[in-house]
């Protein structure tokens, strides 16, 4: 059976660590051979030792060992003056492991693979070349084939040039030998989230997709953990089997030793769910893992069948550090141009003068104007071409962060330049012109490095100008490409060519057309390709103020016919919106050839034109100073890190903190305050600010934390919500305030400890329930008892200014704030800072009015006992389960979660300006992120409802058990010391009426994962996403309870005394009211346990806190009151 | 006189109507609405009010 074959029929387990098991050998001075830490020596000093650590392995159930070859190439060995023995020491090594693996195949197959390491050097920093490394893998290659290996595993890759270089030595390897054997690659991914030399995972998955591996994976850095982001990437994006090898934890130095402490079935447990539920079919250990961990995978997984997977397919191309689509939305790609000899005379000069850091600076300024892409060019008659490329190349590389495509004629320049890089290049470009044999040389060079190709539709013949000709042409290249040397057809870019219509020539006046409809012809027959546009030769000879009219018009058009990229300077192409009527009929009409004239007309109304479009580009010339503040306002991420590196050459990281970044806060937060800028777009800044921050970080020495204002911020005791406290510390924290954020139920004496541990400068208190308001000011009364008196801001709904300024104020001798909102709270904590906080006034004695005025005692409610008792369907609960989230959606009150949970409002903003955010901003956001939540499962609706028999006995109704006339429970309201003295007991017939009440109770919830997903979202400082997600999250509670308790009203048979639209519902123009626990006419939370007694909703998965709160927090309960006079009151 | 609607819950200040029973009679623009008013349904305040 080979391995392919053994892929196929189920989970593989490789073996755990080699290194690991060495080290407990204790190999003496002798058997290392006067070489310590040469692991590989010891194949050849102390093979049966060796070969026994195979041995507990495949005893311990591993399918495959790996080879004691990890540093066993040319360029470690050479370090040990064993750069003679490599290929020696590869195939002795594969033959131990050979030896001892069939020594165990009877039971099941076994499989040796051979283990190559990535070497010590990494290639895309300069530090060795792509052939030095190249040799190095050939010769260990070399050696594991002699040594009849049945795998190879370029294992604990760091860089993708290196794997490149692997994998390429091993297929010639295997050419030279005449054998075909099985490639995978397992790469580490640090704990940035990238690998070492600072590529995204993606960019792998995208750089190897034009290798034939048969397996890709992650292995080493962590436990598995801290694995599963990387993992479940790799099973969405990567078409073939995944693997994963973690470590046995992170390392612990315990008495000077590193020591791997992760618990062996957590680890197996951790690698079974990687298989179930995201489908990995490969599975082992790595540093720290033992035979005994990987006895405990086997007897944990052995039975397991993968996950099924659907990967997602991509077309991309990459730079060294991430990948980035084909199909940009919206189309196109650009490609920027201006680094090109031929297409940029400043390039050219730089060139001429070896100015490489300004050739770099023109890579980065078309970045920064929005290039996705960057053409390189560095021909020019009488230099050295190659040479040039690799000045240019290995310094853009490493700078720029966008995909490159290597614009040269000579294919040794083409081959070169792939040898630098490490990501998906594109090559520019292929053609017939000089015959097939040539373009079979350059696919060659494409396979071979994994590059894609722009593809000119030119022949034997020349440049084709006919429609036909472009799409026959296409065809002949991609059955080269394609069907000969197996390069994927989205790998091949065409590019149909596109001659000036400003030469008044008649052969070109239907040149625009034939672009066109080449560009339709090759996408309508010629499945899977791309296109690619040299965009301004349409307009080549024409003067510069018209070109950048016809080219953007022309741009648009091409898109039309399907074009995906075009290269192009991207500053100099204008949004359609900016052309007025007249200009773009001028432009149309010349590519659709319309009219006599119509050139000459053409000329003679851009001329016409002053030159207002060259003066308008010089004004959008920003300083680097104002890019940065104007990425943070605008929330843009792309671009920043170049930005803030450029900006430390000049200024020092707390200098840049201090004076462009908080400053672009403050305009945040003002264009906030003045309502211009809504609440989810302050976040995208905040999260743009906190990425600058990290990218500073590294450059700053240790901050004096003391010197910094500080803050303890929490939400009180008994509420358990978060969200506006951690808004708070997301805008807090990202104007250089320090937060402590304490989470939520906090007891007042957890704050305090802290408060004088860190020595705070203030307080922030936070809470959702109205009942939070009063321990808030319980908490400040406990202040004052301790003499605390730092200033203390307030938040939270159920506040209002007046409750804060007159009964929490005057408690403390130091400010107490409301804060209506997160930047309320910001401009106190700058008064704190500049020490002009001051302490409010004695708080004017308005003369307040009682929440609810008294009615006047001369009309008192009388409740009426002349009402029928509805009929209930069935006496106990009931689970719903099964409920499409559609339907929930359906009840979602859109405008609260808009306005309320996410802060739309409108604000100062006139109606239809409101409108517009909405239908162009927000309901697009909404629908995306509901179709989200439905195919990831993110909302799981679930309820539990049911109806009990009830009467009232003064303030209290007791629930019957139904059928008999035994109290199961009692309920107890208060009522209001006010009149019409109210109590929601009134509403029942009294127990001694002689008339049996009845009573309905609901709860609802969207599941744990909500909370779960609210929570990993803040923790990725994705604070936008976490605002939408969690207010979508609440309000879908919501309306699930909504939706249930209409059920309850239909099956009550109420239903028809119903108002009409969702405003009706909000002022309770029906019968039946829902209260819930915590609400002012209910305020008492812990009755909610009783509705738990009754309900018992832990079937569908909703626990009570010990503060009587329900977990997860997406829930809501409620009783409903038949009677049509109940409504809403305040006690 | 624009309506205001209660971005807490949903609930609608209607000038038109106002809330007589806690001091906003008939014909009350929002702006002239006592500050201390609470939203009649959540019992939030003016503050979390946004013009619909």
């Amino acid at each position: 059976m080979t391995f392919k074959e053994r892929l196929n029929q189920g989970v593989v387990l490789f073996d755990g660590a080699m290194g690991t098991q060495i080290h407990e050998l204790n190999p003496t001075m002798e058997e290392w051979d006067h070489k310590e830490g040469c692991s590989e020596i010891l194949n050849l000093t102390i093979p049966e030792k060796i070969k026994n650590i195979h041995k507990a392995y495949l005893h311990a159930g591993a399918d495959v060992i790996e080879t004691n070859t990890f540093g066993a190439n040319q360029i470690v060995l050479d370090e040990y003056g064993l750069k003679n023995k490599v290929r020696e020491i590869n195939r002795v090594a594969a033959e131990l492991a050979q030896s001892a693996a069939s020594e165990f195949s009877s039971s099941k197959p076994r499989f040796v693979a051979g283990s190559i390491g990535p070497g010590t050097k990494l290639a895309s920093l300069g530090q060795i070349s792509f052939d030095a490394l190249h040799r190095s893998y050939f010769e260990q290659a070399m050696g594991l084939i002699d040594g009849k290996v049945d795998l190879f595993l370029v294992e604990t890759c760091q860089d993708p040039l290196q794997i490149k270089a692997a994998l390429i030595a091993i297929m010639d390897a295997q050419v030279q030998q005449q054998v075909s054997i099985p490639m995978a690659v397992t790469v580490t991914v640090e704990t940035t989230g990238t690998l070492l030399v600072g590529s995204e995972l993606q960019v792998i998955i995208t750089a190897l997709k034009p290798y034939p591996i048969v397996a890709l994976g992650i292995n080493c850095a962590t436990g598995p953990d801290k694995m599963h982001p990387y993992i479940s990437q790799l099973c969405e994006y990567f078409d073939g089997p995944v693997m994963v090898q973690p470590n046995a934890g992170l390392p612990q130095n315990l008495n000077g030793q590193l020591t791997y402490t992760f618990d062996k079935n957590i680890f197996a447990d951790i690698l079974a769910s990687f298989i179930e539920k995201d489908g990995v079919s490969i599975v082992g250990g790595c540093c720290g893992t033992t035979p005994e961990f990987i006895n405990t995978v086997h007897h944990r997984v052995a039975k397991l069948s993968p996950a099924k997977r659907t990967p997602q397919k991509q077309a991309a191309i990459t730079s060294l550090y991430t990948s980035v689509l084909m199909d940009q939305d919206p189309a196109p790609f650009f490609v920027g141009e201006r680094t090109n000899t031929n297409g940029s005379r400043a390039f050219k000069e730089l060139l001429l003068e070896n100015q490489w850091d300004k050739v770099v600076d023109i890579a980065r300024e078309q970045m920064e104007t929005g290039a996705h892409g960057l053409d390189l060019c560095v021909a020019f008659a009488g230099r050295d071409e190659i040479s040039d490329m690799a000045e240019a190349a290995t310094r853009i590389i490493k700078n720029v962060n966008l995909p490159l495509f290597f614009d040269s004629t000579q294919l040794d320049v083409m081959e070169h330049s792939l040898k630098l890089y490490g990501g998906k290049a594109v090559i520019n470009s292929i053609n017939l012109e000089n015959g097939e044999e040539r373009a079979h040389e350059i696919c060659r060079i494409a396979k071979r490095y994994g590059a894609a190709l722009v593809a000119l539709t030119i022949d034997e013949k020349g440049m084709a100008l006919e429609v036909d000709r472009k799409i026959s042409i296409a065809k002949r290249i991609y059955d080269i490409a394609v069907n000969n040397h197996g390069i994927a057809p989205e790998d091949l870019i065409f590019d149909a060519l596109t001659f000036t219509l400003g030469s008044g020539d008649e052969s070109l006046k239907t040149a625009g057309i034939n672009t066109l409809e080449g560009i339709r012809g090759i996408k309508e027959n010629i499945p899977g390709v791309k296109t690619i546009l040299g965009l301004s030769n349409i307009s080549f000879g024409l003067k510069a103020s018209s070109r950048v009219f016809l080219n953007s018009v022309f741009l648009a058009e091409a898109v039309k016919s399907g074009l995906d990229m075009a290269i192009v300077d991207v500053k100099k192409i204008l949004p359609l919106y900016k052309l007025d009527e007249k200009d773009l009929q001028f432009c149309l009409d010349l590519i659709y050839n319309r009219g006599d004239n119509i050139l000459f007309d053409f000329i003679n109304h851009f001329d016409a034109k002053s030159g207002d479009f060259v003066q308008e580009e010089n004004k959008e010339e920003l300083s680097l100073e104002e890019k940065i503040r104007k990425n943070i306002v605008q929330g843009k991420r792309t671009g920043m890190n170049d930005l803030l590196l450029e900006a430390l050459k000049t200024r020092s990281p707390l200098g840049i903190i201090n004076e462009l970044l908080i400053p672009a806060m403050k305009i945040v937060g003002e264009l906030f305050g003045s309502g211009k800028m809504q609440l989810p777009f302050v976040l995208q800044s905040a999260e743009v600010m906190k990425s600058s921050v990290d990218i500073l970080e590294p450059y700053m020495e240790k901050t004096d934390e003391e010197s910094q204002t500080s803050i303890v911020l929490a939400t009180v005791r008994g509420d358990v919500h978060d969200i506006g406290k951690n808004l708070v510390d997301i805008i807090l924290s990202n104007n250089g305030f320090k937060v402590h954020n304490l989470g939520i139920k906090c007891e007042i004496d957890t704050i305090l400890d802290k408060v004088e541990e860190v020595k705070a400068h203030a307080i922030g208190m936070s809470g959702l329930l109205v009942k939070s308001s009063v321990i808030m000011k319980e908490n400040l009364e406990e202040m004052k008892r301790r003499n605390i008196e730092i200033p203390v801001l307030l938040g939270g709904a159920a506040l209002t200014k007046n409750y804060v300024d007159e009964t929490c104020a005057p408690v403390l001798n130091s400010p107490v704030i409301y804060c209506m909102d997160a930047f309320k709270g910001l401009e106190a904590m700058n008064a704190i800072k500049d020490g002009t906080l001051k302490l409010a006034k004695d708080p004017v004695k308005t003369k307040t009015k009682p929440l609810i005025a008294p009615v006047k005692d001369e009309a008192p409610i009388i409740i009426s006992r002349n009402i029928d008792i509805p009929q209930v369907p069935f006496w106990g609960s009931r689970v719903l389960e099964n409920i499409s989230l559609d339907e929930v959606f359906e009840y979602i009150t859109e405008e609260v979660l808009f306005r309320g949970r996410w802060g739309y409002r409108r604000g100062a903003a006139t109606k239809d300006e409101y409108d517009d955010l909405i239908n162009n901003t927000v309901r697009p956001e909404y629908e995306k992120l509901k179709i989200r939540c439905k195919n990831q499962g993110l909302l799981q609706p679930k309820a539990v409802y049911g109806y009990w028999p009830c009467n009232s006995e003064n303030n209290d109704v007791i629930i019957f058990k139904p059928e008999t006339n035994k109290e199961i429970l009692r309920f107890n309201f208060p009522r209001q010391n006010i009149a019409p003295h109210l109590c929601i007991s009134d509403f029942f017939y009294p127990v001694d009426s002689g008339k049996r009440d009845i009573i309905a109770f609901q709860l609802a919830t969207v599941g744990e994962k909500a909370s779960e997903t609210s929570q990993e979202l803040y923790k990725s400082n994705v604070y936008k996403d976490y605002l939408l997600f969690h207010g979508l999250s609440v309000e879908a509670a919501e309306a699930l309870a909504e939706l249930n308790h209409l059920i309850i009203r239909k099956e009550l048979n109420i239903i028809e005394e119903d108002g009409k639209g969702i405003s009706d519902f909000v002022v309770q123009k029906y019968r039946g009211s829902r209260y819930s626990f915590g609400y002012p006419a209910c305020p008492d939370l812990k009755e909610n346990r009783k509705i738990f007694d009754l309900l018992e909703p832990e079937r569908i998965g909703v626990r009570i806190s010990d503060e009587d709160q329900m977990i997860p927090e997406q829930t809501t309960s409620a009783f409903v009151v038949h009677h049509p006079q109940a409504k809403y009151f305040r006690v | 006189m624009e309506k205001w609607i209660c971005t807490n819950c949903g609930y609608i200040y209607d000038p038109e109507i106002g809330d007589p029973e806690n001091g906003a009679p008939a014909k009350t623009p929002f702006e002239d609405v006592p500050k201390d008013w609470v939203c009649p349904v959540c019992y939030v305040g003016k503050d979390l009010f946004d013009p619909l």
